[in-house]
């Protein structure tokens, strides 16, 4: 009767009996941080490294923009808005990444829906196709545009025999929705997938014809899918730098304009707050996708997984789909086509003879660059994977105080574009107490931190695929947080470790904006050289390394194929 | 009486919903122990406190006399059968049966024996070279169940482990449970939601719900005698009947409902009650008889209709009107079904108020 009285007591009074609750539990939370120090240790140095090698550096960056001779200063800011060019390229970056997101997203859902939901025929090679886009150099595209349609391209001056301005806004529309497609199919395909085809049928048992059952069911159940979709293409197009310094010509976009007046005026300051103009948004974006857009997912409640198979749409849907994929997959392949023909091509848009001096020339010189790029993706592909999966481990398994925050910067540096996390580092990294600058270190930290959602993100598909369950047998058995590690989770992540490695490495290779301050004469990588190159009309020279550099790539993906087969599931599209 | 595991006013929070509200009791040493109740009720939630993957918010929790609130999940020693097996996917079936014994420095020697000897007494020893992928549902059971005895724990623990498994398994392995935990002389706490399973398989019931310990008794106390109404409407079929005490005296209680009155022999019941209060009385559908004739004295006897019949294989179950009541009787046998007007007769033993909260 006693314990009854009590309770009467604390229910009357709720205030008390909640204040008591929550200090309980962050009593309970700081008692089981000392219980468990390995967890403790690892979500530490997880956390230290991220402060130090992502928050410290950006918000250096953000600081240096109103940083003045005598402290605090908005000069810069105000300099800006009077800087006409400078304004109308905040608004281009922004047009750009409005159109550029819709069509991507467009050509991205339909190749999803003909991929998930069409009985065409082809569809692993259009799968392909979406691959090579999503390994290959992200400016690419913007490359062998310039050889096609070009002042000197070879369709439009040499088959056409018409002069046409590839450079602009037109121009760089059409290369940032093929480049960025693949990135819209990725996420949509997923999100197709889930949806069960018994939902279609049931649509159908009711009376809905065709198009209804795909209005009414496919569509707003892709809405959530196709939103997360396009905030991650405006994301990047608003942080692509390798295309618009290609394609661009007079429309002048804020990374463009940020590089300019490093390289051009030394002037950092500006730099910065272009920066921060493109900051914002791109954390409002990430913001957006990380917490609402994410939280809209409907979860497919039903009761046994159906092995239906999808409902086949009519003839003329299917063949129009089957041609548009076709007529996409075409220009993608003429893109590497250009690119394989330019490697042997004496002087593109002039002489068409065939040499070999191209791929001697870049053999020579390229040789250390890549070199370089091999030592640096190899080291931060299995940092990523290592720190990835650790990171989501504690993330995900423990309930430590703080995860919410180590979440929140280890999936950020994948939304920040890669020079402004460049333009981070040159700003902390050059005076004490860390002084990085034109060392290895600082391209291999800075590729670790960028592509550390990469791993995070293999470690957490990894992770949530085992069982809580087993691990608290382990520990209930009597293994500590180390020993549960070592003899139950890291042999089940293998695959987990494999496929971040396998994404980290072919990100780092391929890299280009966030390391293009970072590159010294000395460490050297073969994108910023290729884009030098192309920039400077040397077509043949860039045509011939990024053959190399894709040769690697796409062996490094077969090699990962044949080896692992079915173990490391990489692309699963 | 020894105390494997004691609870002393263990209670759990998840945000503001109370998961186990300051349960309070003890574990016999080597007996089975059964957590009852629905779905969220707690039981798991205790369970799991017990193992130590959830610290309390209030109260403490002994094992063999020791208190273990804080001791982290790997050092209490506390031996786990998972409701989904959770057998490492990674490791042989022999692996997994030893894995504890690598944190308790047993020679190699030893383990093998230790494993083999437990491996034997499962019925899995010619599944030892395998993986758990490649065993059926009952082997993977087994396995889970080896996994946890190996240890020699201070206390088996059971989160519902023979959901999974189809109803015949299920009946099957639940003697054998049972048979184990007899012969090793070990304490067992199992979790389940099944009334059935838990009136056969435990020595004692715990029954919560909503986070509280509602009763805890032997299970012909917890089927026939329950505590509170929750737990008779929960265990079973059972008919509930409003009635008034018109007399208590030293042999029995008279109650009326309406016009009829019953007899209750009183010295079946623990809770005292005065004349003119108003209780419920439960009377199991098996322990009301069903007659064309009327039965011998010493029974209460109410005149009455059959309204309906459905046959359940070993019984037939009647819904009858007696006495302005709706009644349920469950009568053994395959004669043809009886109709029509009948003698409903009842036990006075069998008759227990159920005590309302006041």
């Amino acid at each position: 009767m006693g314990e009854d009285d009590r309770r009467l007591i604390v229910s009357s009074l709720p205030s008390f009996s909640k204040k008591k609750a929550s200090r309980l539990t962050s009593v309970v939370k700081a008692r089981r941080l000392l219980k468990d120090p390995t967890t403790a240790a690892l979500f530490l140095g997880a956390f230290l490294f991220m402060v130090i090698f992502f928050v410290w550096p950006l918000s250096i960056m953000i600081a240096a923009s109103v940083e003045g001779p005598s402290g605090l200063s908005f000069t810069y800011y105000t300099d800006f808005l009077t800087r006409t060019l400078l304004v109308r390229s905040f608004w281009n970056s922004l047009k750009m990444a409005a159109i550029s997101t819709a069509s991507a997203t467009v050509v991205g859902f339909l190749f999803a829906y003909a991929t998930t939901h069409v009985d065409m025929p082809g569809k692993s090679f259009f799968r392909g196709i979406v691959i090579l886009q999503l390994i290959s150099l992200p400016f690419t595209v913007g490359l062998s545009f310039l050889m096609l349609f070009g002042r000197r391209g070879l369709i439009t001056y040499g088959l056409l025999g018409r002069p046409f301005e590839i450079y602009g806004w037109h121009g760089l529309w059409v290369v940032q929705t093929l480049t960025f497609f693949p990135l819209a199919y990725l996420v949509m395909v997923g999100v197709l997938k889930s949806i069960d085809p018994a939902l279609e049928y049931a649509a159908r048992n009711l009376g809905a014809g065709g198009a209804h059952a795909f209005r009414d069911i496919v569509l707003p159940l892709s809405v959530p899918g196709v939103a997360s979709a396009a905030l991650l293409v405006a994301m990047n197009v608003l942080g692509d730098f390798g295309n618009p310094a290609l394609i661009a010509g007079d429309f002048s976009v804020i990374a463009t304009e940020a590089y300019m007046q490093i390289v051009g005026w030394g002037n950092f300051k500006m730099a910065a707050v272009l920066c921060n103009f493109l900051f914002l948004p791109v954390f409002i974006l990430f913001v957006a996708q990380k917490y609402w857009v994410s939280r809209k997912f409907y979860v497919t409640v039903t009761g046994a997984p159906t092995q239906l198979e999808v409902r086949k749409p009519r003839k003329l849907v299917k063949w129009s789909l089957f041609v548009f994929c076709l007529v996409v997959s075409m220009m993608i392949i003429l893109i590497y086509l250009s690119i394989a023909l330019g490697a042997f091509t004496k002087t593109w848009g002039v002489d068409y003879s065939f040499t070999t001096a191209h791929l001697e020339y870049v053999m020579f010189q390229g040789i250390p660059a890549i070199r370089n790029a091999l030592i640096f993706s190899l080291t931060s592909g299995l940092a990523c994977a290592v720190l990835g999966v650790f990171d989501a481990y504690v993330i995900f398994r423990k309930n430590m105080p703080g995860r919410q925050a180590l979440d929140f910067i280890s999936t950020l540096p994948a939304a920040v574009p890669g020079f402004i996390l460049g333009i981070g580092y040159i700003l902390s990294f050059n005076t004490p107490p860390l002084v990085l600058t034109a060392t290895a270190y600082i391209i291999i930290l800075n590729n670790i931190v960028r592509d550390l959602p990469t791993g995070f993100q293999a470690g957490m598909a990894g992770i949530q695929q085992i069982d809580l369950s087993i691990e608290e047998a382990s520990v209930n058995l009597g293994a500590g947080t180390l020993q549960t590690l070592r003899n139950v989770v890291v042999p089940l992540l293998k695959s987990a470790f494999g496929a971040g490695f396998i994404y980290a490495f072919i990100k780092c290779m391929t890299t280009v904006s966030a390391v293009i301050f970072l590159i010294t004469p000395e460490w050297n990588l073969p994108s910023p050289i290729i884009l030098g190159l192309a920039g400077h009309g040397y077509w043949g020279q860039a045509a011939a390394l990024s053959a190399i550099l894709l040769a690697i790539v796409v062996s490094t993906l077969l090699v990962c194929r044949v080896v692992a087969g079915k173990r490391i599931q990489l692309f699963e599209v | 009486m020894k105390e494997a595991v004691y609870l002393n006013k263990a209670t759990k929070r998840f945000g503001s919903v109370m998961a186990v509200d300051h349960a309070t009791f003890a574990v016999e040493d080597q007996s089975f122990t059964v957590l009852l109740g629905p779905s969220g009720c707690g039981k798991t939630t205790l369970l799991r406190s017990i193992a130590g993957f959830y610290d309390l918010d209030e109260g403490r929790i002994f094992i063999k006399g020791k208190d273990v609130t804080n001791v982290p999940p790997h050092k209490r020693n506390t031996g786990m059968v998972f409701q989904n097996y959770a057998l490492f996917p990674h490791m042989k079936v022999f692996d997994n049966i030893a894995y504890g014994l690598k944190f308790r420095q047993s020679p190699k020697a030893e383990a093998e024996q230790r494993v083999r000897k437990v491996a034997g007494m499962l019925g899995i020893e010619h599944l030892l070279a395998r993986f758990p992928a490649q065993l059926s549902g009952g082997e993977q059971q087994r396995v889970a169940v080896a996994r946890a005895l190996v240890i020699e724990p201070e206390v088996l623990l059971l989160d519902e482990p023979l959901s999974n498994l189809d109803a015949k398994v299920r009946v099957h392995v639940r003697v054998e449970l049972k048979k184990i935990q007899r012969q090793l002389g070990i304490t067992a706490i199992h979790v389940t939601h099944d009334q059935e399973e838990a009136l056969a398989i435990g020595d004692k019931i715990v029954v919560m719900n909503r986070g509280r310990v509602i009763q805890i008794g032997a299970p012909t106390e917890i089927y026939f005698k329950p505590k509170a109404r929750f737990v008779a409407d929960f265990i079973g079929t059972i008919n509930l009947l409003k009635a008034t005490v018109a007399k208590v005296t030293e042999e029995e209680i008279v109650l009326s409902l309406g016009p009829s009155t019953l007899l209750l022999a009183s010295g079946s019941e623990e809770t005292s009650v005065r004349e003119g209060q108003e209780v419920t009385l439960s009377v199991r559908p098996e322990s009301v008889q069903v007659s064309k004739e009327k039965p011998a004295q010493g029974l209460n006897i109410l005149e009455g209709e059959i309204r309906d019949a459905i046959f359940m294989g070993s019984i037939t179950r009647y819904f009858l009107r007696a006495a302005n009541l709706d009644l349920i009787a469950d009568v053994q046998g395959s004669d043809a079904p009886l109709k029509g007007n009948i003698y409903v007769g009842m036990d006075r033993s069998k008759l227990h108020i159920v005590p309302e909260p006041t």
